[in-house]
């Protein structure tokens, strides 16, 4: 049984496969769109989101499959006390796949024994979220035609945001990538994801962004996520750390592309989203014919 | 028995020698010793030519399984672990850190899911053994000699 629980699992070719069929989903969403046809999807958010739990339920449903589920841990079992390992055991039969995201760091690995159908994970706490980093990597694949000698300055909450492990493991998987680690010194990768790439992927870490960013192909802009301080004054304090602006946006190249995982809140400014560059909401868009390439990959394998 | 034995021979067990000085409080702890009821005996700073002094245990009626030795392993490598059958020495051994441990340790991670009622033991990776380094198989959560000695302060 595969699962997709960590970018760490995927070679260079099951995601160049992964993209490649989303190229052709993206083409042809007429063809795909009996695919699940008699499947039914289990959607199992612990955690609130929107952006990932709808994209996967639109990405199933255009398949022509079924979804159940719930988005609100309150109106599941696991209120009551349930395991996470006995609520996926139960939702592998009634289901073919299931889509999760949890709160807790490593439920994805428990997830992923105790599931006997394709498990999917939406996001596990601040340690990865590995259908964004595809998402993302389709998106930069799409516009530069290639995943290797890319120069990106990827910006923000870069300690927390779960993005930003995936992304970079996506990163290393390719050649010749140079990674530019922008964030406050409170929020920095955190040590075991820099020495996992080591090696692998080019980086360097600095609290201020130049002026000049001529050399970048992707700004990659974060949120400062503010579920996950312990302190609101820390918070305020680092919130808008970085805002995005035309203004610096200045000496960026006319091909280089800005991306936000979303929701943005204040780190982009709204003037940057008339700006050639601004790839966000194209990016999210990207999320549906990602995630039918991963769903159709995962069940059909 | 040597005349200048402190404490008699067990008869089936086992020893702990060669522990560094004052590490045998940290070591009883670790395997539980207190709760044992089985005869344990401690010695502390007994002189060594090796090792100038060192502390030595012995636990009468009881082998360790490879889960405790990984932890002794872990916290205080180079013990030399003698299993004792009938007064006679039939195994003698150093004890190594081990390349992974599991059922021992804790996460330090408070939102790690090993940490919740799952049916999973806590394991980890040792990533580097000096200074120690080790990684949780479940949360990524790299944890320090520090975080690894103080859970059995």
């Amino acid at each position: 049984m595969d699962h997709l629980i960590s970018i760490k699992h995927l070679s260079k070719e099951q995601i160049l496969h992964i993209i490649e069929l989303a190229i052709d989903i993206e083409k042809n969403p007429e063809k795909y769109a009996d695919a699940m046809k008699g499947r039914i999807m289990a959607s199992l958010f612990f955690e609130p989101s929107t952006r990932t739990r709808l994209s996967f339920d639109s990405a199933f449903l255009r398949m022509g499959g079924r979804v159940l589920g719930f988005s609100d841990p309150k109106s599941s079992s696991s209120m009551k006390g349930e395991s996470i390992s006995d609520t996926i055991r139960m939702a592998s039969v009634y289901s073919d796949v299931i889509v999760m995201r949890h709160f807790l760091e490593g439920s994805g690995v428990v997830a992923a024994k105790a599931a006997s159908v394709p498990l999917i994970s939406g996001g596990t706490g601040i340690q990865e979220h590995p259908t964004q980093a595809l998402l993302d990597v389709y998106t930069i694949y799409k516009e530069f035609g290639r995943l290797d000698n890319l120069s990106i300055g990827l910006v923000g909450d870069l300690r927390y945001g779960r993005t930003i492990p995936s992304l970079l493991y996506a990163l290393s998987k390719f050649e010749n990538n140079k990674v530019y680690l922008y964030s406050p010194n409170q929020l920095r990768v955190r040590m075991s994801i820099l020495s996992d790439i080591e090696g692998k992927v080019g980086y360097e870490v600095d609290e201020k962004i130049p002026e000049d960013i001529s050399k970048f192909d992707v700004l990659y802009v974060t949120r400062v996520q503010k579920e996950r301080f312990p302190d609101e004054q820390m918070y305020e304090r680092l919130k808008d750390f970085y805002i995005i602006s035309p203004s610096t946006l200045k000496s960026a190249r006319a091909d280089m592309i800005v991306m936000h995982p979303l929701p943005r809140i204040t780190e982009i400014t709204y003037d940057v989203d008339d700006l050639p560059q601004a790839r966000y909401f194209e990016q999210a868009k990207n999320g549906v014919w990602t995630r039918m390439a991963i769903l159709y990959w995962m069940v059909k394998k | 028995m040597k005349k200048d034995m402190l404490v008699s021979r067990i008869e089936n067990g086992t020893v702990l020698d060669q522990i560094p000085a004052s590490k045998s409080l940290m070591i009883t702890r670790l395997l539980g010793l207190e709760d044992d009821p089985s005869f344990v005996a401690i010695a502390m700073r007994v002189k060594s030519k090796k090792m100038g002094t060192k502390d030595i245990i012995k636990i009468q009626g009881r082998e360790l399984t490879s889960d405790e030795l990984d932890a002794l392993g872990l916290i205080s490598p180079g013990v030399t672990y003698v299993i004792v059958k009938d007064y006679e020495v039939v195994s003698k051994r150093k004890v190594e850190i081990p390349s992974e441990v599991s059922g021992i340790l804790r996460c330090i991670n408070p939102t790690c899911v090993s940490n919740f009622r799952e049916p999973i033991v806590p394991s980890f990776k040792i990533i580097e053994s000096n200074p120690l380094l080790l990684r949780c198989d479940f949360c990524d959560r790299v944890m320090l000699e520090e975080n690894v000695l103080a859970q059995f302060k």
